[in-house]
């Protein structure tokens, strides 16, 4: 039964990938998200996202638009929230993991703190990611962000 | 004598201009306060032997500025922003109204040479609410080219790394191979293009030209040389997500304003792991080079929507995605790259109507 769950929403997000990398390609289209979030439910948006950002290397913005994307669905939807923690921790994901933390202040504290958390743990063995990790953290709107 | 001479200009054209040269550029400054019509009526002198001139208009904010008409010294008009957006080509940033606007002319081949003697131009001062606005001030500059030779010039850019970046070594190894793309591709269109290396401490986020920073970029633009391109590398672009790189005007103001450079963001040229590849350099380069070819005067051949053309003769008129695609894939200025998922098809080409542009702009001397 997992399987077959499992093959649909692979088979659902094809598309949708294909779909989210036209959108996002233009040099000048930025990310519109609520087109994005509008091409079917959260349930196959979000993975699709979540695998555009992580599949498509060219053009580079591809995957940082699907990211920002991810990000403004962390507080909603727990694969956006997966991959948040994913992408802060990991250091071949550190550009993602920046994108997550610049939409912190969009989250209620009790999800912002522990994100913030892992990043700082990330920040700890990698000094291009504390370098732009840090500032992000010591700007952040939540008292309890600043303070770690 | 010099002195004199100025004197002599300021009373044959009855406006306030202070002459200065630098660069190899004359400029022509002055403040001007909009009349009851709420227009600038600006007049100035070409001398002989200058083949082009840059106009910029930067009013007080809020206000914005659009030229609505060029006279030449035989008192032909040369461009009527009528004409110009009935036609539905974009033929210059000038004829769109903007926070600090500029208008090259000429632009293309078809648009004739520079004749000396006194040409004229009109700008309209716009309010919120689109109605022309009286007694706004205005700060204005004219510069002008001598360069005879519209096949080779001379592209200067001073690349300045706010805040971490320029911290960065991946940043700086990348954006240091990238401008050396951009010079071998501006060489292919005859241009030799300069760059030097700078950077600023500045740790606020950085927004986009026109849009916020403005401070910023005033003062960074203020730093450049006159006539040299300021390129801002950026974490991000703040506000624009996933914006990788953001010309302030097509072309850029030649005064230091708040539009007066173009941004890139490290983050999104180099995608989700902070490193920059082989094949993201490539782009970088060619974001670069497309970036500040929008600075120096070029639109897009064709926008995404399909129904929106640049005014040059050789671009042609698709329609359609597929079609659009056969044409401008392998063009520098197409608005997007043709990639699949992890290539992208070099875009390294202009037309020669393009290459004109560029050569006929003040910003290539
Ligand atoms: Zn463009």
């Amino acid at each position: 039964m997992i399987w077959l769950i499992a093959l649909l929403s692979v088979a659902q997000a094809k598309p949708l990938t294909a779909d989210i990398t036209t959108a996002f390609t233009p040099r000048h289209a930025g990310a519109d998200c609520d087109a994005i979030h509008a091409l079917g439910s959260l349930s196959t948006v979000v993975p699709a996202l979540v695998e555009t950002a992580e599949t498509v290397t060219m053009p580079p913005w591809v995957g940082t638009r699907a990211a920002h994307c991810v990000s403004e669905l962390i507080s909603v939807d727990t694969v956006a929230h997966d991959a948040a923690i994913r992408w802060i921790s990991d250091d071949t994901r550190s550009g993602y993991g920046l994108i997550m933390l610049d939409n912190l202040d969009s989250l209620p504290p009790e999800q912002a703190l522990p994100l913030a958390q892992l990043a700082i743990e990330h920040a700890t063995t990698s000094q291009s990611f504390r370098r732009y990790a840090v500032p992000r953290l010591d700007r952040s709107l939540h008292p309890a962000v600043r303070a770690l | 004598m010099r002195h004199l001479w100025l004197l002599a200009m300021v009373a044959g054209c009855g406006q306030d201009w202070t002459e200065s040269e630098s660069s190899g550029l004359r400029l022509l400054d002055t403040t001007r306060t909009s009349n009851l019509n709420g227009q600038h009526r600006l007049a100035f002198d070409v001398l002989e032997g200058e083949t082009a001139f840059l106009v910029t208009i930067d009013p007080e904010a809020p206000q914005r500025a659009v030229f609505l008409d060029v006279t030449d010294s035989d008192k032909q008009t040369v461009f009527d922003i009528d004409v110009v957006s009935e036609a539905q080509r974009r033929l210059t940033g000038g004829q769109f109204t903007l926070s600090t606007v500029s208008l090259n002319w000429p632009i293309r081949e078809q648009d004739g040479a520079l004749t000396a003697g006194q040409w004229r131009t009109d700008v309209g001062i716009i309010d919120a609410e689109d109605l022309f606005d009286a007694g706004v001030d205005s700060t204005i500059r004219v510069a002008f080219k001598q360069d005879s030779d519209f096949t080779a010039g001379d592209v200067r850019a001073r690349v300045v790394f706010v805040g971490s970046v320029g911290e960065d070594e991946e940043v700086v190894r990348a954006t240091e191979a990238a401008v050396a793309q951009w010079q071998g591709l501006y060489a292919n269109f005859g241009l030799n293009l300069t760059v030097r290396f700078d950077t600023n401490a500045s740790t606020e986020p950085v927004g986009a030209p026109g849009e916020s920073s403005g401070e910023l970029f005033e003062l960074l633009s203020s730093e450049s040389d006159v006539g040299e391109v300021t390129v801002v590398i950026a974490e991000r672009i703040a506000d624009n997500p996933g914006i990788q790189g953001f010309a302030g005007g097509v072309p850029g103001p030649i005064l230091p304003s708040d539009r007066s450079v173009m941004v890139l963001s490290a983050i999104d040229n180099g995608g989700g792991d902070l490193l920059f590849s082989e094949q993201e350099i490539v782009l970088l380069a060619e974001t670069m080079a497309h970036e500040v070819g929008h600075f120096i005067g070029l639109f897009h051949p064709v926008e995404l929507t399909f129904d929106t053309w640049d005014a040059l003769d050789d671009t042609p008129e698709c329609d359609t995605q597929a079609s659009c695609e056969a044409a401008y894939s392998r063009n520098l200025m197409y608005p997007v790259p043709v990639c699949s998922r992890t290539a992208c098809t070099p875009q390294t080409e202009m037309t020669p109507a393009q290459r004109g542009v560029m050569h006929r702009s003040v910003w290539a001397n």
